[in-house]
């Protein structure tokens, strides 16, 4: 190898390199394309705070955010325009004059890679140029961009822009030059985007996730690691440090590609491919007689079976090539390997039923699309670059022979990766576990398959029609790209949602075990219908367009399209439109006509208006619904039910009531309605709202019926989303969806602080303030009923159960239909859900209570935990707070695509099919969420169903963090204290992430305003913290008297601060300092273990020291926080394995005691009977602590974990 | 008979590859001679329906070309002057790929017809190798081979002989002599390959027909009026300002110039016989000089 040297022939070629491709058009229309697109990202406020969410639109992130989504769009930049700098010379065989010249590997190479690289920078330099532009735009919502920051976006094109160009140049422009291959280099290509999704796919494991990081090439794991506890206004102000992580990943990357940019070098040679040339060449043959005339005889034929033999022949020509390529083969690699991503068990792991292995393996349909694409393009293009296309079009074969026997050959590809990745996910399944009996071929063959693949055969269609429309292979991607995504952007920019206009797109089909592919894939298949003709018709011209011999501009062959078609094309395009037409007019049918049609735009327009006109009414004085009854008919098989209910309403106010206002939600048919003695003064059908004026106003005290029959119907199917509330088995509604609802309400405006803006509104509070003693007369859930009584009948086809809420009265069966009565014995709120399903049911009592699991029959996994977990939390519950109030307590499984959680409504839990019914707790090492979720849904039988909030801040402290608490302790009792360490990490994880997203202010817990992960998540922690401060029968008791004093309180409703009153009355001033700070402010620690040193005693005892390093912080409501004193008592633990490590027993804990800690740094001494292996701070993480993993240290100086987030104001 | 009929063709970076070209083929080997860049391969390309022609008209025993292209590649040869050939396949396989697609469905007949194929351009032994290893002169021959698949009614040959060596090319004449029952137009910038094989040619340059007949008519044209002088390399120049001086060559150190003139031009000439490169040159020379004329008018 000769040693590189620069020399001034070097320069030449890069200034040669550069002018050459700045000139050309691609480099301009890309520029100008990435221009736009990164502009509109910023400056359409749909699309940036999407990207955005709550920090600003020029905030650092989102600048890092934007940059690194362009450069990983931006993937064929350096595929245009440094990879085929080389094959340019190779093909155009200019080669040889390069190659003959007196010039070095050296200089040519990095002459032209340096030159194309720099283009390659400036086409993606346009992308902080246009956020920066965007950020003026002067239409924009000025709350929502911060100050001009310039270093931000030089910073970040360096970081995330020119390195992630810089990482796949050096890559591929080798691979190019070492294969010359366009298709070796495309497969590359494909490799690089598909780290992505492997990446995306694993880090949702949390174990992976340093691993993902740092072998993501791009970095964008890397920063996310980084920022995943960062707060809002950490987002706005701080630049990704390089350090840590994106340090390592940056240098690991970098440091791979000069490797590999000096392995071209070194093995690249001019010569090589002559060498190559001459080995193969056939020696001539010296002078021979030459024999001519006697030719044999020639039949031609031109009919049907020869146009089939020649395109056989051609797909056999075709696929032999690509079937026995390298990059075929890679491809395939590829998605199989997506495919065995989902082999490792998730961290919360579920039984490999077939929906489940079909999602976790979906990854590798990027592979398909990617394939239409890329493999269209070369296929297309493939006899042009060997040159035999003269020799080919001048035979007689029609074209489209040629076209179709290239789509057939992708078709095959297709096919093959698509059954041979379905075959891999078998094995998966089978892998990890499940039974042949469990997979369902018949799902695999509709899902992975048959959807895939012919999802993939549409898009391949539009490939090949943009590659047989341009002249030049990466325009016609690059078209394909602007038509596929840009297109279908700006019509969403434009309002334009319906399915009909959005190329290849179809409404989804959930899955669900219990209810199949139902009703949903109806709706699928016809738009896979309509799109078919429209790929039909762009295959007619595709044959027509496509350019047979001579390259000609495609205005010049649109001229010329009659006499291309010819008259059966013409026929065929006419027949196919009509069938697009026809078919589109199907759909238009189902979905606008049998169906009311509306747009998110619209949606916003009618939430608007329904503002205007009835806001005006919020402090109306209302009568309240005291007791409601109802019988509810539900048809599953016609997706639809009928009810028919009547409510008593009385008025609870001081003064007369002269009106009623009754509203019903959207899409509700309205079939009658009739409140005694008044009458019907104001109707508006477009917003479902009646106004019924008293004969003679309602006194005080006084009550009324309010009779009504409302239907739901879900005729033909929609553009969107096709979930209804009835399915064929699996129904799930509550009241909200159609029961009328008196006064104003307030869930129907506008509730997002940006799209109330672009309607001039002002922003709505979440929830009133703590102070506002109007909004204590009424709870957070529905301000139209206090506790009510309630009653209901529900009938379904006869082969389902149908529920609500109450005890079982009745059943039994009239005409083919079931029916059911239910009655509650204690008052509930005004909500309530009905479900029906084919269940199968497995009961227990305990204690006088039925405890019933309703659930799809081949879900029998957990139902027994269910149970132990009803039965536990029941006993636990009943024991610390107050008696159960119900005979019976039920789970009721529902179908997935109404959501993955549970809800604790009265004596009814409806329960996800998605995680909990078929969760595999076989291993006790994993977090048991079955029964963490049961036991706080039980718990909402107490925090929920017998003491629920005023409609004012810190009222789901009192619901949902409270149900949390019950959980906890129920779980406290059964896996014991030293193991509860887990439940709590994962809560504080999910605190630390949810803070990133706060949208307006964190709040303190007793200020929450509806914020699940202050609620749910920091509220374990708090709850937990203060149980294990000041004792858990202290809690319990303070709990217990809230309920006496407060259960069931309506005038007024119960505040978090009663809770706080009277825990503090029960904790005693010394605990004041750590109220304080749990409820009613934002506090976080910084603890940190830094050595742990032990040394052994003459006597054989041993001497301990253990530093620590402690911090604490306040933080405001947007995360800036301010160091404050610390002086407080935190657990200091010893143990001989780690806590991590430890799943029962406490064997390992050689002591474990709360000390005072001060800020700065701590060293305790003990003395001890055996040497601790590991010993570290809050080791439970009871506190919050924003590294968790620091906080307990190994004898040998090591964390646990090697990388670890990066706090602010230190290094890493 | 193929009728070519006022067929123009300006590509869009302005060159003007066919102006007013209009032709009668008849059946027989048709010889179209021109220097390179003259429009020929453009012709070529245009009459074999791979290139579209700006306006002009191209009737082939009735049918009209661009109208109906499908019509014509049925009776259609056509061996381009340039090829590409697909990597790792054989002569033999390649030939039987382009008999299919030239619509002959039997497979035995096309297995003998390649066999017979193959032995008439002399590639029998070599007809399993690897096309891409062909040298020049075998992958021309191979390029013919191919055309005559389907004994096409038109056959184009597109500069087969451009870079072969002699011996190579002398195999070729002696292979295209052996067809011409039907059009075969058989375009060159070389002047023996018309001279040797084609009954009627015609001279093509700047897009445009500039002469056409048959060789020995048009031979006969110049016959008496060709003179030929060997003169000092140095009086080259003044030669050519006081003849027409068609070509020159060196000669044992001497210029040997060919000289048209009606009658004797002057002492140190002797005569010539005329032969068709005399016709090229001087058709050539002619059309040079009527642009030299047109542009000094201008």
């Amino acid at each position: 190898m000769r040693l590189p040297q620069a020399s001034p022939m070097l320069g030449a070629f890069a200034a040669f390199e550069f002018k050459y491709q700045l000139r050309s058009t691609m480099s301009f229309v890309t520029a100008a394309i990435f221009f736009a697109s990164s502009f509109a990202v910023v400056a359409v406020p749909q699309m940036s705070r999407a990207i955005a969410g709550v920090s600003h639109i020029n905030s650092p992130h989102v600048i890092s955010m934007i940059i690194s989504s362009m450069a990983w769009l931006g993937i064929f930049i350096p595929v245009v325009f440094l990879s085929s700098v080389v094959m340019r010379d190779h093909k155009l065989d200019t080669e040889g004059l390069f190659f003959t010249r007196p010039i070095t590997e050296f200089d040519y190479l990095a002459g032209r890679f340096v030159g194309a690289f720099v283009v390659c920078c400036l086409v993606l330099v346009v992308t902080p140029l246009a956020i920066l532009a965007g950020s003026f735009a002067p239409w924009l919502d000025p709350e929502t961009v911060g100050p001009l920051r310039p270093f931000d976006y030089v910073y970040n094109y360096l970081v995330f822009g020119a390195a992630n160009l810089l990482i796949p140049g050096a890559l591929l422009f080798t691979v190019a030059n070492l294969t010359r291959s366009t298709m070796a280099t495309y497969t590359a290509t494909v490799f690089f985007l598909v780290f992505f999704f492997a990446g995306s796919a694993l880090g949702a494991n949390a174990d992976y996730r340093t691993i993902v990081a740092l072998f993501d090439p791009y970095g964008s794991f890397a920063y996310l690691e980084i920022i995943r506890y960062w707060s809002p206004h950490e987002l706005n102000t701080r630049r990704v440090p390089l350090e840590g992580l994106l340090l390592w990943n940056r240098v690991i990357w970098l440091g791979l590609s000069a490797a590999v940019l000096a392995l071209n070098v070194a093995a690249f040679s001019f010569r090589t491919g002559k060498e190559k040339q001459r080995r193969k060449g056939v020696p001539a043959r010296g002078a021979q007689t030459v024999a001519v005339g006697g030719s044999a005889k020639a039949t031609l034929s031109f009919g049907p079976a020869t146009l089939l033999s020649q395109f056989l022949l051609r797909v056999r020509f075709e696929a032999g090539r690509v079937f026995r390529s390298f990059s075929f083969w890679t491809v395939l690699l590829i998605a199989l390997g997506l495919v065995a991503l989902a082999l490792p068990t998730p961290p919360t792991p579920v039984y490999p039923l077939t929906r489940v292995v079909i999602n976790a393996t979906s990854q590798y349909q990027i592979v398909l699309a990617l394939v239409s694409i890329y493999f269209a393009a070369e296929l297309m293009w493939r006899d042009r670059s060997y040159r035999v296309q003269d020799i080919l079009h001048a035979t007689p074969a029609p074209s489209w022979v040629f076209v179709a026997s290239t789509l057939a050959t992708l078709w095959l590809v297709l096919f093959a990766l698509c059954a041979v990745c379905t075959a891999a996910a078998i094995a998966v399944q089978i892998a990890r576990g499940a039974s042949w009996a469990e997979v369902e071929l018949s799902q695999y063959l509709r899902r992975t398959f048959f959807f895939n693949f012919y999802s993939a055969l549409l898009l391949s269609i539009l490939s090949t029609f943009f590659q047989a429309v341009t002249n030049n292979r990466y325009v016609g991607m690059l078209a394909l790209i602007v038509v596929g995504a840009g297109l279908d952007t700006a019509l969403r920019a434009l309002g334009v949602e319906h399915n009909l206009f959005h190329n290849l797109s179809a409404p989804g089909t959930p899955y669900s075990d219990m209810n199949g592919d139902g009703h949903f894939i109806v709706a699928k298949n016809w738009f896979l219908f309509y799109w078919t003709w429209f790929a039909g018709l762009l295959l007619v011209l595709t044959f027509a367009l496509w350019n047979r011999g001579a390259l000609t501009p495609i205005w010049l062959r649109v001229r010329t399209l009659p006499v291309r078609l010819g008259r059966a094309g013409v026929q065929a395009c006419a027949m196919l439109l009509v069938g697009f037409i026809a078919t589109g007019g199907y759909i238009f049918y189902n979905t606008n006509v049998l169906n009311t049609y509306r747009t998110s735009r619209d949606m916003e327009r009618l939430a608007f208006d329904y503002e205007k006109a009835y806001r005006k009414y919020e402090t109306l004085p209302q009568p309240r619904i005291v007791a409601t009854q109802l019988n509810v008919d539900i048809y599953p098989r016609e997706r639809r039910y009928q009810a028919r209910g009547s409510y008593i309403i009385e008025n609870k106010t001081g003064a007369p009531i002269p009106q009623v206002h009754v509203g019903y939600g959207l899409g509700t048919i309205v079939r009658s309605q009739q409140l005694e003695r008044a009458t019907l003064v104001a109707s508006d059908d477009r917003q479902l709202h009646y106004i019924w004026r008293f004969d003679a106003p309602l006194q005080p005290g006084e009550r009324r019926t309010f009779t009504f029959v409302v239907a739901r119907e879900n005729p033909g199917f929609r553009s969107d989303s096709n979930i209804s509330s009835v399915v064929w088995n699996g129904t799930f509604f509550n009241n909200l969806e159609s029961m009328p609802v008196l006064g104003f309400n307030p869930r129907r405006i506008l509730q997002d602080r940006a799209t109330r803006r672009r309607y001039d509104l002002e922003p709505i509070d979440r929830l009133p303030p703590l102070e506002d003693d109007a909004a204590a007369s009424r709870n957070y859930i529905v301000a139209d009923a206090d506790w009510m009584a309630f009653e209901a009948t529900v009938s379904t086809s006869a082969d389902q159960i149908a529920i609500a809420p109450g005890n079982l009265q009745r059943e039994w069966e009239d005409n083919g239909r079931r029916y059911f009565h239910y009655r509650m014995e204690t008052p509930i709120l005004n909500y309530y859900a009905f479900l029906s399903a084919r269940y199968e049911l497995t009961e227990e009592v305990a204690d006088g209570v039925r405890l019933q699991v309703f659930h799809h029959p081949a879900h029998r996994y957990n139902v027994t935990r269910m149970i132990d977990a009803m039965r536990d939390g029941i006993a636990y519950d009943s024991a610390a707070f107050s008696p159960f109030q119900h005979r019976q307590m039920r789970i009721f499984e529902y179908p997935q695509f109404f959501g993955g959680g549970a809800q604790g409504f009265p004596n009814s839990i409806p329960y996800s099919e998605r995680y909990g019914f078929i969760a595999d707790n076989r291993d006790p090492r994993n977090i048991d969420r079955v029964y963490k979720t049961t036991t706080h849904e039980v718990g909402h039988q107490w925090w929920f169903g017998q003491l629920v909030g005023g409609a004012m801040q810190g009222a789901t402290m009192l619901s949902e963090t409270f149900a949390q608490y019950s959980a906890l302790m129920v779980m406290k009792h059964k896996y014991g204290e030293h193991h509860i360490r887990r439940f709590l990490k994962d809560e504080l994880d999910k605190y630390l992430t949810g803070r990133r997203g706060e949208a307006v202010n964190e709040m303190p817990l007793y200020r929450v305003e509806n914020q699940p992960y202050i609620h749910y998540n920091k509220g374990s922690v708090v709850m937990y913290a203060l149980q294990d401060y000041i004792g858990e029968d202290v809690v319990n008791r303070a709990l217990a008297r809230l309920l006496r004093e407060h259960a069931y309180a309506s005038k007024p409703y119960p505040r978090s601060t009663d809770f706080l009153r009277i825990l503090r009355a029960e904790a005693g001033p010394e605990h004041e300092a750590l109220i304080a700070d749990l409820f009613e402010k934002i506090v976080l620690f910084d603890l940190k273990a830094t050595a742990l040193s032990v040394a052994k005693r003459s006597e054989g005892r041993f001497d301990v020291r253990l530093t620590v390093e402690a911090k604490k912080f306040e933080a405001s409501g947007k995360g800036v926080e301010t160091e404050v004193p610390l002086d407080y008592a935190i657990d200091i633990g010893l143990f001989v394995r780690h806590p991590d490590d430890v799943i029962d027993g406490n064997d390992h804990v050689l002591l474990l005691e709360r000390r005072v800690v001060t800020a700065g740094k701590n060293v305790f001494e003990f003395v001890l009977d055996a040497a601790p292996q590991f010993g570290g701070i809050d080791p439970y993480n009871k506190l919050i602590d924003r590294v968790s993993g620091d906080n307990i240290i190994s004898f040998d100086g090591k964390f646990r974990q090697q990388f670890l987030v990066s706090a602010p104001d230190e290094g890493f | 008979m193929l009728s070519i009929h006022k067929l123009s063709k300006t590509y869009r970076n302005g060159v003007r590859a066919l102006h007013d070209v209009s032709l009668e083929i008849p059946k027989g080997m048709f010889g179209l001679l021109g220097p390179n860049g003259a429009g020929k391969s453009t012709l070529m390309r245009t009459i074999a329906t791979l290139q579209a022609p700006d306006s002009g008209t191209i009737a082939f025993d009735g049918v009209d070309v661009l109208k109906q292209p499908d019509l014509l590649r049925r009776q259609l040869g056509y061996a381009p002057q340039e090829f590409g050939v697909y990597p790792r396949v054989s002569g033999r396989a390649m030939l039987d790929h382009l008999a299919q697609l030239k619509g002959m469905a039997d497979k035995n007949e096309r297995r003998r017809l390649v066999d017979d194929m193959l032995r008439q351009v002399n590639l029998f032994d070599v007809a399993n190798k690897s096309l891409s290893g062909y040298s020049g002169g075998m992958r021309q021959r191979w390029g013919i081979a191919q055309a005559l698949i389907g004994q096409p009614k038109l056959l184009i040959v597109d500069e087969p002989t451009a870079g072969l060596d002699p011996e190579e090319r002398n195999r070729f004449h002696n292979l295209l002599s052996g067809i011409g029952d039907n059009v075969v137009i058989l375009s060159t910038h070389i002047v023996d390959d018309v001279a040797d094989l084609c009954s009627a040619m015609a001279i093509m340059d700047g897009g445009e027909i500039v002469a056409q007949g048959a060789p020995a008519e048009m031979i006969k044209a110049l016959e008496g009026k060709m003179w030929s002088k060997k003169i000092d390399p140095g009086s080259l120049d003044e030669h050519r300002m006081t003849f027409r001086v068609l070509s020159s060559r060196m000669s044992g150190g001497l210029l040997d110039i060919h000289v048209l003139c009606d009658t004797l031009p002057g002492e140190g000439f002797t005569p010539l016989r005329a032969d068709l490169e005399h016709v090229y040159f001087a058709t050539l020379a002619a059309r040079r000089a009527q642009g030299v004329i047109a542009e000094q008018a201008a």
